[in-house]
């Protein structure tokens, strides 16, 4: 269609959008004639037109509607238009009646209403204007009639008066008073805003008069993105007024609390003469940002608002009859904290009814000490933490879930630790274990953890030289006391020694033997020595199943210790064999063995958790979860981890928000009960880092990082595998803030690291390649990248599945750079290998870095197929 | 950020004022900052692995916004101006981002875009990438006939302009705007509905 006739069939369309639909067809002919092509692109038009479905024909509603007369229009808003008019019968009244626009549900609307009719009815209270009736027009447009308010919009009324503070207190006092009687009646408002809450002045005084009650939830319909994005220029919840548990749309869960917040931003307007959030501000931020900040961002306080105005404080100064330093003054203390806790994100701290709003602002009017209070320093760090927590959209990172190693665990100090609990227990464990050598000696209760540890090694070694068995065995205990405490290098002398003391006096093959080894295999694992602990734990499954007496809970337990290194030696096929015979061995004993079982689906998940096999994780997750609660308590640790994991599942699996609930509950157990410096810690940070970056929260994510890169640091050995766990989600995160060097900085500490502790053929060293990769990537050095990425390849073929994110993205970075430095072939060859398993697409071949393999006859081929045979 | 690209991102959207080259070569130089800055600021979206997650442009470059520019020392001109540059820009980045997308099939990044009016040119969904390839396309065709609807289109969709800013970037009446605001979602929906099939 070329310029003139787009132009003639818009003119045409435009003009027959204003037209009364039956007048329109006779239009067209007229306007279009003979010219068919014409007609057709106008009806197209027509049929595709948004905006005039709104009010059909801009009728005007009649003047009569149900014995209503409608006098003149007061009013109009998203929601409909307002009218005073007076009522006919059954009594001669002046009403405001509320005609709702087109377009909701009239049946639904009303019967809302109805639901609520009763006790709307039985509302009588001074500062309520009474609700009369809700029927439906003609045309199904649904009306309310309520007691008409000769008066103005509450902040309206207070600024025209110039009311000062305490004034406006009073009157605000009453509002409070009103709803209060709403809420005993059983009625929540949800929708309290200044211009629904009318001031009539009766006998010379200022009565502040509360419109709308049923309304709102008459006809609040389901919010969708959808319904607040076409409607955010005229919207009708107020988004300023909205309380989080309301902006969390899910409707399900509104109580009178959401109706004190509403009061607290009215207050908040009374006093500072702006409203929490900065109006225009919210309502382009867009839909989600406009919802988490409702519910997560902490608004200035009051006084703090009134001096960063500018002019606008400097007016509502005057308003308030007074200027910007004394508003601060008066507003800053009591005042700033009866609006806080109003306007607390979490209801359970807020006032508990609108009375007892009022009753705080009434002592602050009586000069009596308000119930409200600064938030206390732990309290601000507790509410810091938990503005990180509420409704996050989680995102795992591009590469973070590439391989193996990132999700993480914890698993053998765990088993180390319940394995030494009786040594750690209380002070009182350990002094008995000392007095046992020398009772004339009791410990000292100043020593910490550590000292009485290393006295207690020193003794050990030296004073039990005649009881090999017994100094075996304390020595093995020790062994485990260090490595729960995080000492790796100082837990392996004592087992070691343990260990050889045990085979001399008792043979090889004993089943102490095999416990030791255990140990022994746990310390080598947090010492990076993957390879030795997998030779312990094979030589104490051999010695436990080559018992006289075999015991099921001791195989079990071997073949789950061996099953989880080969796991994190990216042997998953033999690992998850070893996982299934653990976990029959333990569902098979005579005795139940819960603990193992536990032991064994939670060291599985993660392995499922690192496949993508994020139900299936969950799933044992949860049987796991209900073993170690009924057996551990809700707060135990062990129970953190399992939290920790099933967080990980979900966010794994693209829940970002249940996903951090679940891991900061694991965080917030792990720093009651092990402390915030404990290694355990980072686990639970660096996933929220990662969720930080997901949602740009930068500094945030920085931060997080830091500090679980810090911890790990000074509680890990240098060359522990589990730091990279933060050194590959932090690094994508410099990447992507184009942090090139720090990046590469982390991705060298990591290729470092695991090649000396995994060695050079594991996934995880293969990943410190790919990842340096991406930093050559990002810097265009696409020969460096190529080779970085190569390098990766063969590993990942080798370890993981065919499907595996990890190759696929592997094989399009090294087409990328292969097509970009001239190597066709080579492109086309690692694109046919991705084809072959998951089908490329169109748009994926189009992608302007593959311009240099155009007209090349196999690539163009390749082109051809794809477009024959498209992915479904 | 520094504080100089700051002040001097203020500097150019207070400056902008009329139409005129003056304002184009002002806009111009002001586009790559902004679109480094959304590019930043999308990717951090994009690096989201959460399925189904959805992009809304306007909400970006109000964030932009908010890192580039002072706005005790920006009014409401210089803000609609920085919109309107922003809008450009975010178009821009929206299709070289589907594209790559596209390319990349399952990877890392939004699946779909919330435009900040109700477009529904597909139905009552958010546009998917390819969605939004066929919009640029469709778009891309409204500019060779009508340029000053694609303009408004452009300032509508992706940077979320109200009728009255947009009626002040360009220079015409509201009543022109809402014409063809009007006729451009109608003509968009009718062309993408061809595109579709019967």
């Amino acid at each position: 269609m070329n310029t003139d006739r787009h132009r003639r069939a818009k003119e045409i369309f435009l003009e027959a959008c204003d037209l009364p639909s039956e007048g329109r067809a006779s239009f067209l002919d007229q306007a279009c004639g003979d010219d068919t092509d014409l007609r057709r692109e106008v009806e197209g038009l027509m049929d595709f037109d948004l905006s005039g479905a709104e009010s059909p024909d801009g009728q005007q509603p009649p003047q009569r509607i149900n014995g209503f007369r409608l006098l003149q229009k007061v009013g109009e808003g998203g929601m409909g238009e307002v009218w005073e008019a007076e009522q006919e019968r059954p009594v001669r009244r002046r009403v405001a009646f509320k005609l709702i626009k087109w377009g909701m549900d009239t049946k639904e609307v009303l019967a809302r209403f109805e639901s609520e009719r009763q006790a709307l009815a039985l509302m009588n209270h001074p500062n309520i204007a009474k609700a009369f009736e809700a029927g439906s027009t003609e045309e199904g447009r649904p009306y309310f009639a309520m007691e008409y308010v000769r008066g103005v919009p509450l902040t309206e009324y207070c600024d025209a008066h110039r009311l000062d503070t305490r004034d406006r207190l009073a009157l605000f006092v009453q509002v409070c008073e009103g709803v209060q009687h709403a809420h005993q009646k059983g009625i929540i408002h949800r929708d309290i805003k200044p211009s629904n809450v009318l001031v009539a002045v009766e006998d010379g005084r200022p009565v502040p008069k509360i419109i709308d009650f049923g309304v709102a939830k008459a006809t609040s319909q389901r919010l969708t993105e959808r319904t607040l994005f076409t409607e955010l220029g005229q919207w009708i919840g107020t988004p300023e007024y909205m309380s989080p548990e309301q902006a969390e749309l899910t409707g399900l869960d509104v109580d009178t609390r959401s109706d004190v917040y509403s009061l607290g931003v009215v207050l908040y307007e009374l006093l500072a003469g702006a409203q929490p959030f900065d109006s225009q501000e919210l309502r382009t931020a867009g839909f989600d940002e406009m919802r988490r900040r409702i519910r997560e961002e902490e608004p200035p306080r009051p006084s703090t608002r009134v001096s960063s105005l500018g002019d606008a404080s400097q007016l509502a100064a005057e308003r308030r009859r007074t200027d910007i330093q004394g508003l601060a003054k008066t507003l800053r203390g009591d005042l700033d904290w009866i609006v806080m806790k109003a306007l607390e994100k979490d209801r359970t701290r807020r006032y508990g009814s609108p009375t007892e709003l009022a009753a705080d602002v009434g002592r602050y009017l009586r000069d009596v000490p308000v119930v409200a209070s600064p938030p206390s320093t732990t309290y601000r760090v507790r509410k810091f933490i938990s503005r990180h927590k509420v409704g996050v959209a989680a995102g795992v990172a591009l590469a973070a879930l590439l391989v193996a190693g990132v999700i993480g665990t914890s698993v053998g100090l765990l088993k180390a630790r319940r394995e030494a609990d009786a040594a750690l227990k209380s002070a009182d464990v350990l002094e008995g274990m000392f007095e046992v050598m020398d009772p004339a000696r009791p410990m000292g209760r100043a020593l910490t953890s550590r000292q009485m540890l290393d006295l207690g090694a020193e003794r050990v070694n030296k004073e039990l030289e005649d009881k090999p068995l017994v100094q075996a065995r304390l020595l093995k205990t020790l062994g485990e006391a260090y490595l729960n405490l995080g000492y790796f290098e100082e837990a392996l002398p004592p087992v070691e020694r343990s260990l050889a003391i045990r085979s001399a006096e008792l043979g090889d093959e004993h089943p102490e033997v095999a416990a030791t080894l255990n140990t022994l295999g746990w310390i080598q694992y947090w010492l990076g020595d993957f390879r030795s602990s997998r030779e312990s734990f094979v030589r104490s499954l051999a010695i436990r199943e080559g018992a006289e007496s075999r015991v099921d809970a001791a195989i079990a337990e071997s073949t789950a210790d061996l099953a989880f290194l080969e796991w994190r030696l990216g042997r998953f096929e033999v690992a998850e064999g070893l996982f299934d015979r653990a976990l029959e061995l333990a569902e098979s004993s005579d005795e139940p063995l819960q603990t193992e079982v536990a032991d064994v689906l939670y060291q599985k998940s993660l392995m499922l958790n690192t496949l993508g096999q994020y139900v299936e994780a969950r799933g044992n997750l949860t049987r796991a979860l209900e073993i170690r609660r009924e057996a551990l308590g809700e707060s135990h640790s062990d129970v953190g981890w399992i939290l920790h994991a099933i967080g990980l599942s979900y966010m794994g699996g693209g829940e970002g928000d249940t996903g951090r609930q679940y891991i900061e509950r694991s965080l917030d157990i792990f720093e009651t009960q092990l402390g915030g410096d404990h290694w355990s810690v980072a686990f639970p940070l660096t996933m929220m880092a990662i969720d930080e970056r997901g949602k740009m929260n930068s500094d945030a994510a920085r931060d997080l990082f830091e500090r679980a890169l810090e911890i790990r640091r000074s509680a890990l050995p240098p060359n522990h595998p589990d730091h990279v766990y933060t050194l590959f989600p932090y690094g994508e995160f410099l990447l992507e803030t184009r942090e090139f060097e720090y990046a590469e900085e982390l991705f060298e500490a990591a290729l470092q690291i695991t090649q000396s502790s995994l060695g050079p053929d594991h996934p995880e060293t293969a990943s410190s390649h790919l990842h340096l990769g991406f930093v050559d990537w990002a810097r265009r050095d696409y020969e460096r990248a190529f080779e970085r990425i190569e390098r990766a390849m063969p590993v990942f073929r080798e370890s993981l599945p065919p499907r595996h994110y990890a190759i696929a993205t592997n094989n399009l970075f090294q087409a990328f750079c292969a097509a970009q430095l001239g190597r066709s072939e080579y492109a086309l060859a690692r694109l046919e290998e991705m084809h072959a398993v998951r089908k490329l697409t169109l748009r994926a071949l189009e992608h302007s870095n593959f311009d240099p393999l155009r007209g090349d006859p196999e690539f163009e081929a390749l082109v051809a197929e794809v477009r024959a045979d498209p992915p479904g | 950020m520094g504080s100089d690209l700051k002040s001097r991102v203020t500097e150019i959207v207070s400056g902008l004022s009329g139409s005129g080259d003056a304002e184009r070569v002002t806009a111009e130089e002001l586009f790559p900052v902004i679109y480094d800055e959304l590019r930043r600021l999308a990717r951090g979206y994009m690096s989201r692995e959460t399925p189904g997650h959805t992009l809304q442009p306007t909400a970006l470059v109000h964030e932009a916004y908010l890192k580039l520019v002072d706005q005790t020392r920006a009014d409401w001109k210089g803000k609609t101006h920085f919109y309107a540059v922003g809008a450009k820009v975010m178009r821009r980045l929206l299709v070289d981002h589907a594209r790559e997308r596209g390319a990349l099939k399952r990877g890392a990044g939004w699946q779909s875009v919330t435009l900040s009016e109700a477009l529904d040119p597909l139905g009552e969904e958010p546009l998917d990438p390819e969605r939004l390839l066929d919009l640029e396309s469709a778009l891309e065709k409204l500019a060779e006939i009508d340029e000053r609807e694609a303009r408004v289109v452009t300032l509508r969709f992706f940077g979320g302009l109200t009728v009255e800013q947009v009626a002040e970037v360009l220079g015409v009446s509201k009543r022109t705007v809402e014409s063809d605001w009007r006729h451009a979602r109608a003509w968009l929906r009718l062309r993408l509905s061809e595109a579709s099939g019967p």
